[in-house]
């Protein structure tokens, strides 16, 4: 009882830090920029009525609707895909020799790499965007599910010779379950990167979302503006990170 | 004779995929302005480093993203050593950590443009800034999660704050600090590549974007291709001396 | 009539109240439960080549018999119980259990493995792990949970149905690993230094537990372990291996009265021989 009161006031002490650290460094950035210390960054005072009026308008929600709907695309797409691969590649060792150089090849590909190509080969359009996102995405998922997988198999291995399973109940029975929660730890972190790849492809090319409004804004030479879009991309990022937490937390150990 | 059986399955798909790009320009599936056929991108490539400074901007594209690198553990290990120490500093900052950290970094590049403009020292701040987050943490985590008897042993032979934290602390930690060394070189490269391609200035990354507004698709493969073995190089790297900071800690 | 064929119908009958029995034990067939090993040799793939950890090995077990199987550490007594269940196959002569010739794990055959973190699933509570081997032998869904609480109630476990393994002392692990390799009614037991990792009160508890179920179910049971006390306390013969390549250098009968009891057992002059016994077979190994 007191343990948890008392835990209860570090959260409150630590939390009350934390709005005094954000209070600290908001009052810095206002002094920099009104002691003339750094040029072309725009105040507090401008950036936030900026950011009200954004909030106000339809084209901040349309875009950070697109931009989402965007990572949500590329992470179903990615997570579908590399369940498959992983499974495939973490049951069966012929399947790891098949699969897993190629594998550990393209992982390393910088995806932004893949920008150029895909916009030859799809457009400017939403097809790149949920391309590149899902290149990205596909490898937190794909690794976690092989390696999880490719574990279970050489811990049971003799368990599941022992209980007579066929492949279809090993895979239902051990290695679907086993693997969950690697694989939703792998979905959570792939759907930061396809946020990252969404934002930059839409930033490099794509007239589209929350990447494009921040540019256009900073091309304008709209500072404020484009601060305001900065910061909510950070606070969307840290949303979204946040929600994919608490759901990966919810879902272990059920 | 296993082990060549092996080594053809490992081979197998990548001959495959290459056999059906040929097979498919040659088929005429694709139009082949917008993909060109393996020999011609050989070929770019070929070119590419004999002739076109390919060569040259993948040194450039390389050095900047290992400077801001350099940078950003410069920054991160002292940074994560004080707020794994300090709960205050922990707590006061930890908010906007984490509102930085969730922040895709190719978002303050135009700011960043705006202030320092294009230019070498806008490459590094942005690699350094994208580069930060991982070694950051990793120091966090490794310095918290020193164990306890390593604690006690500093304690034993009296040795000081500052002694405790250099020959017990940080040395524990090595094995993250270096995974988070490894995580954020894979993210140097991709801010350094993006910096490039919105800048203009020089690299991989603005080569490969003038080539496309030029339509020359298959120096796009060419380069694209380069940049990928880049990425896998520089990861076996990082790879290879994680592993030696890990054995040290074995022994 | 095997003692086998005489008891298990009992156990499903007993807590099922009569229900169809789950395997039809009446129609068994005489060897059921017994264990022929003859002329068994195996070398592991790829370790020097023409080295046999296991060479012309010859024993068999009687339905309903308790041995445990004894030897220095490495002779091959886990390689054994690897080939007596199928995990792997035999170079040179021939494994019979339940007079059929082994090839792949049989049907009515439960392992106890030594390890429990290799054996029980970490996402599955207590009951559902139990209920883990009557869905692999394809007992029809109504009847698992039964037959799981029954399993559990034998290895004194009751009550900690929705415990997580990880959330269970070693030793509630290993009894729970033995429910289950129980659950689905097995005639023939293996268990590979089971009780090794457990301290000894929890280690004696276990071992009444287990002869208590040998006893009313009329198991065969193969048991390796490395304590001399534990080997002649359960058993009714040691079989005693050395080393390079494993063969059988002696066998003792335990004639020691059941049903046993730690104290009384343990203090009897014919206990405190045999183990004098097997100690000096050991000792000059
Ligand atoms: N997978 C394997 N590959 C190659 N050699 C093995 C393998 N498993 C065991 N061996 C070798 O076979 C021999 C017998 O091993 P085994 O595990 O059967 O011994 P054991 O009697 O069970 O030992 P312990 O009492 O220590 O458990 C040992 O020399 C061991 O090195
Ligand atoms: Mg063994």
């Amino acid at each position: 009882m007191s343990r948890t009161a008392s835990g209860l006031t570090a959260a409150i002490r630590s939390s009350l830090l934390g709005l005094v650290g954000v209070a600290g460094l908001t009052a810095v950035w206002a002094g920099a920029v009104a002691g003339g210390l750094i040029d072309g960054v725009p105040s507090p005072a401008e950036v936030f009525p900026a950011l009200t009026d954004q909030l106000q308008a339809s084209e901040l929600w349309r875009a950070t609707g697109h931009t989402l709907g965007m990572t949500a695309a590329a992470t179903a797409i990615a997570t579908v895909v590399a369940v498959l691969l992983g499974t495939a590649v973490g049951m069966s060792a012929a399947m790891d020799r098949l699969l897993g150089s190629t594998i550990n090849t393209l992982r390393f590909v910088p995806p932004v790499a893949l920008i150029p190509v895909v916009l030859l080969l799809m457009g400017f359009g939403p097809g790149s965007e949920i391309a590149v996102g899902a290149f990205a995405a596909l490898w937190p998922v794909l690794l976690n599910v092989a390696s999880a997988t490719s574990d279970l198999r050489h811990r049971f291995e003799d368990m599941t010779k022992i209980e007579r399973l066929n492949p279809v109940r090993k895979l239902v029975t051990v290695y679907v379950p086993g693997a969950l929660p690697a694989t939703i730890t792998g979905v959570r972190l792939a759907a930061a990167l396809a946020l990252i790849l969404v934002v930059a492809i839409e930033m490099l090319a794509v007239p589209q979302g929350l990447g494009h409004q921040l540019r256009f804004a900073g091309d304008a030479l709209q500072l404020p503006t484009m601060y305001a879009y900065i910061l909510w991309t950070g606070v969307v990022g840290l949303l979204l990170n946040t929600v994919l937490l608490a759901g990966e937390r919810r879902l272990r150990w059920t | 004779m296993k082990h060549a059986t092996h080594v053809a399955q490992r081979l197998a798909l990548p001959v495959a995929l290459v056999g059906l790009w040929q097979l498919a320009v040659n088929a005429g599936w694709v139009n082949t302005v917008f993909v060109p056929p393996p020999a011609d991108v050989l070929e770019a490539g070929y070119d590419g480093f004999t002739e076109n400074g390919l060569l040259q901007a993948t040194a450039s594209t390389t050095g900047r993203a290992l400077l801001g690198l350099a940078i950003a553990a410069a920054v991160a290990i002292p940074a994560g050593l004080l707020f794994a120490i300090s709960e205050l500093v922990d707590s006061l900052t930890s908010p906007v950590r984490e509102f930085f950290r969730s922040l895709p970094t190719v978002t303050v590049i135009p700011a960043l443009m705006v202030v320092v403009g294009p230019g070498d020292s806008l490459t590094l701040l942005a690699v350094a800034f994208g580069a930060v987050w991982p070694v950051l943490l990793g120091t966090m985590l490794g310095v918290r999660q020193t164990d306890q008897t390593l604690l006690d042993v500093a304690k034993v032979h009296r040795l000081s704050a500052w002694d405790s934290v250099f020959r017990v602390r940080l040395p524990a930690a090595l094995p993250q600090i270096m995974t988070g060394l490894r995580i954020s070189l894979a993210i140097a490269l991709v801010i350094a590549l993006v910096v490039e391609m919105m800048s203009g200035h020089g690299g991989l990354g603005s080569l490969v974007v003038e080539a496309r507004s030029r339509f020359r698709n298959a120096d796009v493969f060419a380069i694209v291709a380069v940049i990928g073995v880049v990425g896998l190089a520089l990861n076996a790297l990082m790879v290879r001396v994680e592993r030696r900071s890990q054995r040290a800690r074995v022994v | 009539m095997s003692m086998r064929t005489r008891l298990a119908p009992a156990l499903a009958d007993t807590h099922l109240d009569g229900e169809t029995k789950v395997t039809d034990r009446s129609a068994a067939p005489e060897g059921t439960g017994s264990i022929k090993v003859s002329g068994v040799g195996y070398g592991y793939p790829g370790v020097r080549t023409g080295q046999r950890v296991i060479d012309d090995l010859e024993f068999s077990v009687r339905p309903g018999e308790f041995v445990c199987i004894v030897g220095p550490s490495g002779c091959g007594k886990t390689t054994l119980l690897k080939l007596l269940s199928g995990l792997i196959a035999p170079e040179a002569g021939s494994i019979l259990v339940n007079d059929e010739a082994v090839s792949g794990p049989p049907e009515n055959l439960g392992f106890v493995f030594q390890d429990h973190g290799r054996a029980l699933l970490p996402w599955r509570n207590a009951v559902r792990n139990v209920e883990f081997s009557l869905e692999a032998a394809r007992v029809p869904r109504r009847r698992r949970k039964d037959m799981a609480r029954d399993a559990l109630r034998r290895v004194h476990l009751p009550d900690v149905e929705n415990l997580y393994p990880a959330q269970m002392s070693g030793g509630m692990q290993q009894r729970l690993q033995i429910a289950r390799a129980l659950a689905a009614t097995p005639s023939v037991l293996l268990m590979d230094e089971p009780f090794a990792a457990l301290d000894a009160l929890t280690r004696f508890a276990l071992e009444d537990a287990l002869l208590e179920v040998w006893q009313e179910l009329g198991l065969t049971v193969v048991f390796v372990t490395h304590d001399l006390d534990e080997a002649i306390y359960l058993a009714d013969r040691v079989i005693v291996l050395r080393r390079g390549p494993a063969h059988v250098v002696r066998e003792v009968r335990v004639d020691l009265e059941r049903p046993r009891d730690q104290g009384r057992t343990r203090a009897e002059k014919d206990f405190v021989a045999l183990r004098y016994e097997l100690f000096e077979t050991i000792r000059t190994l």
